[in-house]
This record gives structure tokens, sequence and C-alpha cells, in this order.
């Protein structure tokens, strides 16, 4: 118990005093990683404002190193808990080792002046964020690649045991994701901080995180480790997605690139192809909306939906390609752009 | 780091230099001549009753120090202003404060006026404050629900023109003795300032500008957004709190006894963010403080001699100066939101 960075016990978070997600129950040990995942909306970011104090929890408590995190003081929290969030930062006139230097002000006297030592750690976490040759750079020139490593070096400059990422990855490419997740997992280890962060980027999800935690309709869905909660239809669910298209999209679960969507209501649309021939990524034939015409004899199942028997473009897998192939022919005469 | 301080001590050394020059030109320049050595012994001795002496203590000297103090409050209160909205083109002036503060000073004036009283420095103050709080508070409201900065600054200059044309009725109805004087005044002008109203505005603009520069840390922690602000372990409220009430304190004074004075407290800071090359309020509130004095002194001066004896406005002035300085900063932000 004493090992717990973080703990909180049946908290509520919301605005005004109603609730948007309930019954909150975990802990975080220095070092560790937890990531929060679920849809829009879900209230991911509530959570996260709750945890930086920004907003009072409805109900339940958040404890910081075994302290009530509304009873601390304001200059004892911002030394222990640190914040990247998605706003976007205006720094006039800033460099970004200004930018970064405005970390070390719990640690600084009534006018702000940096000392010595408030210098060798901005110096510091400029290197470890490997941001150092960006330091003279204006910070509202450089990329947001850059621009998301200057502020996780902001963060560090607090020496915190507990950082809040709101979305730190959201405006950056898949190289600078990788390299921010990266280095911030690699800070985690080092430097013992306990991380909680929202993500949308569930393969990031899956590889960063330690604990995931399930935020949806109100309450935690799920929390468990990555290969708990990244198996299986888990992930569809959560999101209000079609069971099996994650997979399909993603490949999980390895090199399952086709798929059945069992849920369909329309399932099994297909009488003459073998169920484990087709492929739901294509159920819709691009001859469909031709009706009688569309040069292969059907039937109606009992749902209303066409199925094909002797189709031109049977739905077999390995006519994908002569379909594809086909297919701006087939928009053009259908004005159908996207069947899928 | 180097660079930076080396600028910033040019930067006030320039200012000052600017303030001495215009400072001494403002004593010296004028429908009545004066030497430099008969200033100069005005400025020593004090005690001479000859002509020269009497304008240069009586009325130049006041009306330069006047310049220089509420000048510098009116830039102070620009930057003040400016980091709170997160807005370049806030300022007293521009969000109707000033404009209120006029009214409710023209009111006051007029009600005491009609009772064969005369009001006191404090008493002005207090009916400028009251009239700026008010036009914040409308602005505060206003900006809850307007997140669109540019709307906002319309409605403040919105509120400003509807002060002033209250405050034009209310002149317009007051009796003959009272209009040239508030006529003037509601104009903008520094003009009129005795040693004994001098006394209380230094004392009020010192007080406001020194207690906005300690409020610089949790100001340079607000820049970076109000999340980051609080985390950083500023207490919000009563920052917010501290900074409307310096701000409101700073401008109220100025329009107590000034009147109205137009785009100093916008584009004294955006030079001054120009001159340092930073917009850091360790730095910005002592270098607009200068900057703004320096700006008033200069139009002031320019005000008095331009069409001697007649005295133009000086919100005329500033405006011509002023208005260009906002113009171009407008486009270049704008430019600049392309990259």
């Amino acid at each position: 118990m004493t090992d717990l960075i973080l703990h909180t016990k049946d908290l509520a978070v919301g605005y005004d005093g109603r609730a948007v997600v309930k019954d909150l129950t975990f802990s975080l040990r220095p070092g560790e990683i937890l990531t929060l995942i679920g849809p829009n909306g879900a209230g991911k970011s509530t959570i996260l404002k709750t945890l930086a104090r920004r907003l009072a929890p409805v109900a339940g408590t958040v404890l910081l190193d075994g302290k009530m995190l509304p009873a601390m003081a304001e200059n004892e929290l911002a030394k222990r808990l640190s914040i990247v969030t998605t706003e976007r930062v205006r720094a006039e006139l800033m460099s970004s080792r200004e930018v970064v230097a405005t970390g070390r002000y719990p640690y600084t006297g009534r006018l702000g002046i940096l000392s010595e030592h408030d210098r060798a750690v901005v110096d510091e976490a400029m290197a470890l964020t490997q941001v150092t040759e960006l330091q003279d750079a204006p910070f509202e020139q450089i990329s947001d690649g850059q621009r998301q490593r200057v502020m996780l070096a902001r963060a560090l400059c607090q020496e915190p045991e507990v950082l809040l990422l709101d979305e730190p990855t959201s405006f950056l490419d898949v190289r600078y994701k990788v390299e921010f997740l990266t280095t911030l997992k690699t800070l985690a280890r080092e430097k013992r901080i306990a991380v909680v962060m929202s993500l949308h980027e569930l393969d990031c999800a899956a590889r960063v995180s330690d604990t995931v935690l399930c935020v949806r309709g109100g309450a935690v869905d799920r929390v468990g480790r990555p290969e708990e909660i990244f198996s299986g239809a888990y992930i569809e669910a959560l999101y209000g997605m079609e069971p099996g298209s994650f997979e399909a999209f993603f490949g999980a679960t390895g090199d399952r690139r086709f798929f059945q969507n069992r849920g369909c209501p329309f399932f099994p649309c297909h009488t003459g192809v073998a169920e484990k021939d087709f492929n739901c990524l294509f159920c819709y034939c691009p001859l469909y909306a031709l009706g009688e015409s569309c040069g292969g004899s059907f039937r109606y199942t009992a749902s209303g939906v066409k199925s094909c028997e002797n189709c031109a473009f049977p739905h077999r897998r390995e006519n994908y390609e002569k379909v594809l192939a086909r297919w701006p022919e087939i928009a053009a005469l259908t004005k159908r752009k996207d069947h899928v | 780091m180097e660079r930076q301080t080396r600028r910033c001590v040019c930067a006030f050394a320039l200012l000052l230099l600017l303030l001495i020059a215009l400072g001494a030109a403002g004593l010296l320049a004028g429908s009545v001549k004066v030497s430099p050595k008969e200033a100069l012994e005005v400025l020593l001795v004090r005690g001479e009753v000859e002509r020269a002496a009497r304008v240069v203590w009586t009325l130049r000297l006041p009306r330069l120090l006047a310049a220089v103090f509420l000048g510098g409050a009116l830039a102070v209160s620009g930057f003040l202003l400016q980091t709170f909205f997160a807005n370049p083109i806030a300022g007293p002036f521009v969000l109707g404060i000033s404009s209120g503060a006029k009214l409710t000073v023209a009111l006051t004036l007029i009600a005491a006026l009609a009772r064969g009283r005369n009001l006191g420095s404090a008493a002005l103050i207090g009916a400028a404050f009251c009239g700026s709080m008010l036009a914040m508070g409308l602005i505060l409201l206003l900006s809850a629900r307007v997140r669109r900065m540019s709307l906002l600054v319309v409605c403040g200059v919105m509120i400003g023109y509807i002060c002033s044309a209250i405050t034009e009725f209310v002149v317009a109805f007051a009796d003959d003795a009272n209009i040239v004087n508030l006529h003037n005044w509601s104009m903008g002008s520094f003009s009129g300032i005795r040693w004994a109203n001098l006394r209380v505005i230094v004392w009020v603009t010192l007080a406001g500008v020194v207690l906005s520069f300690l409020l610089s840390k949790p100001m340079g922690a607000w820049q970076l957004g109000e999340a980051y602000a609080q985390n950083l372990g500023v207490n919000l409220r009563r920052f917010r709190l501290e900074l409307i009430l310096l701000s409101s304190v700073l401008s109220a004074c100025v329009t107590a006894f000034a009147g109205p004075i137009s785009f100093v407290g916008v584009a004294a800071p955006h030079l001054m963010k120009s001159l340092f090359k930073t917009a850091k309020p360790i730095v910005m509130i002592p270098a607009c403080f200068l900057g703004g004095a320096v700006f008033c002194l200069g139009c002031d001066l320019i005000a008095r001699t331009l069409f001697q004896p007649t005295e133009l406005s000086i919100s005329a002035v500033t405006a011509v100066f002023g208005a260009p300085v906002v113009i171009w900063m407008l486009v270049r932000r704008k430019a600049g939101a392309h990259d």
C-alpha cells in the first residue's frame, strides 16, 4: 500500500456536481503507465482534469502519495504532479527553453528568477526529451512533434511523481507518436514517474501501457493489462463497433485480413457462398444497386437482402481484386463512390 | 540568455534617455520661453517667483510628471488586460473601461458642482474606479459568453461608445460654467493637474505598478494558459481578482485626472514587446511603464506645442501614433496565423 503513488477509490468525476464517470477505483505505482481509452466524450479528459485538481471530485477520494488531493497545498501539488494538455499553448515571443523553464515555477521565489540548480534541471529535462538543440528556437515556430516534446520537458521540470497527459499524441504523425511514447516510457521507468494518459491510438496504448482503463457509458468498463483488454471482441464492444471490424482493420490477432460481421442485421447474406469464403468488408456487391439487371441470379433472403447465387462478381475472396480493378467503372456507372 | 540580458539593458537605457530628453524638452518648450539655465534653477532652488519660474514650477513640471506617471499606468494597465484576456489588442480604452470611468466621473463631477462643491482627488479616483469596475464587469460577463476575442473587442468598443454618448448627453445638460472644464477633461488632457493631484497620482500609480510587478510570476504562468497556470500552483481565483483590480485601479487613476486617453494601453505594450523581444511580465511591466511614460510625454509635448497656444486633445495625438501601431500589429498577426 505504501508503494502506491496515486490511488482513487469510488471516485466520481464530472461538472457542477453531476457525475460524468462514476466508480473509478484504481491505483498506480511509481514508474507505471495507466492509459485511459474509450469513445469520444466518455469522460477521459474529465478524469484527468479531476486528477489534476482542475475539477473537484463529485464523490469518492483521490490520494496522492497517501494524501488527500483536495487538501494539498497548491505549491506542493505543483511539485508532485504535472500535466501536458491538448490545448494549444500560446507562448508569445518565448523560446522553447523559456517554455520549459516555466516548469520550475513551484521551486522559484516571489519573482520567479531561476537559480543555478533550476537551470541544471531545465538542461536535463531538455536533454531527456531530446529538445536541447531547439532551445533558442521560438516556441511558436517549431513543429507539433517538437512542441509536444518541449511540453513534456516542461512537465518534467516540475520534478513530478505523477504525470498526466491528455491525448499527447493527437497531432503527431506516426514517427513522432512512436518517438514520443518511447521517450515517455523510458522516462517513466527511469525517473519512477507514474503516468496517467488518455490515448486514441489503441495500437500505441497496447504497447506503451502497464494498465489500460476503459471508460464507457459513465463508468469504468474494464481495467486490466493490455493483453487482456486487446483480445477478443472487447474493443469493438467498447467503441460500439461491429464485432470483428477492429481486428479486420488492425489485424490485432495476427493475419486475419478477412472477417465476418456476425452482428450485421443482414447476416448471413449469402446462401450460395461458403461462409468461410466471404469477407464482410466487401459485403456489398458493387452491382447490388443495379437490382434486377446486375447480371447474376439471386434470391432474396428472409430479411429482404439480395443473396447472390450465380453472381457476375461472386463474393469470393479470390474475386475481390477483380472487383476492385473494375471499381472506377462501376462507381461511375452507379454514381456511388463508397460502398465499403 | 546573454544576448537577451544585453538587449534588455540597452532598451531600458534607451527608454530612460528618451524620457529625460523629452522631459527636458517639455520643460523648455511652450509659449513662454524658458532657457535651460532658468529651468535648472527652478528645479534646484524651487523658490523663484519670476514669471518663467512660475510657469515651469506650477504648470509644466506637474503636467510633465502627470504624463509620465499616467502614461506609464495606462500602458501597464493595458499589458495586464492583454495578459488577462490573452488578446494583444485588449486595453482600457478598447474594452470600454476608460469610457466607463469617464461616465461615472462626469456624473459625480456634475452632481458635486451642482451642489457647489469641489471634488478631491480621492473622490475622483473612487468614482473612476466604480466606472472602471462596472465596465470591466460587463466585459467579463460578455467574455464568458463570447469566446471569440475579436467579438469581445467589438463589444468593448460598443460599451465605450454607449458610455461616451451618455457622458456627452449629461455634459450637454450641465451648467454653462462647468461645461468648458468638463468638455476639456472628457476629451482627455494632462493640463490643469496641480501638485496636490500629483501626489495622489504618484502614490496610486506606483502602488499599482509595484503590485503588478509582484504578480509577474503568476502572470508568466498564466500566459501559457489557464490549465498550466493552475497546475503550476497559481491560485486562479485570487490571481484573476488581483489582476482585474489592479488594471482597473490603474486605468481609473488615469481617467480620473486626464480623461480617457486612447491607444496608449495597446500601442505602448506592443512597441515594448517588439523592442525587448520578449513578453515576460517581469521585464514587460517596468518596460511598459517607461514606454507608456515616454509615449505620453512625447504625445503631450506635441499636443501642447504643435499649434500653440491652442492645445490639441491628448487622445488626438496618441491616436495618430497609436492607431497605426495597432493596425500594423493586427495585420502582422493575421499574416502570422497563416503560417
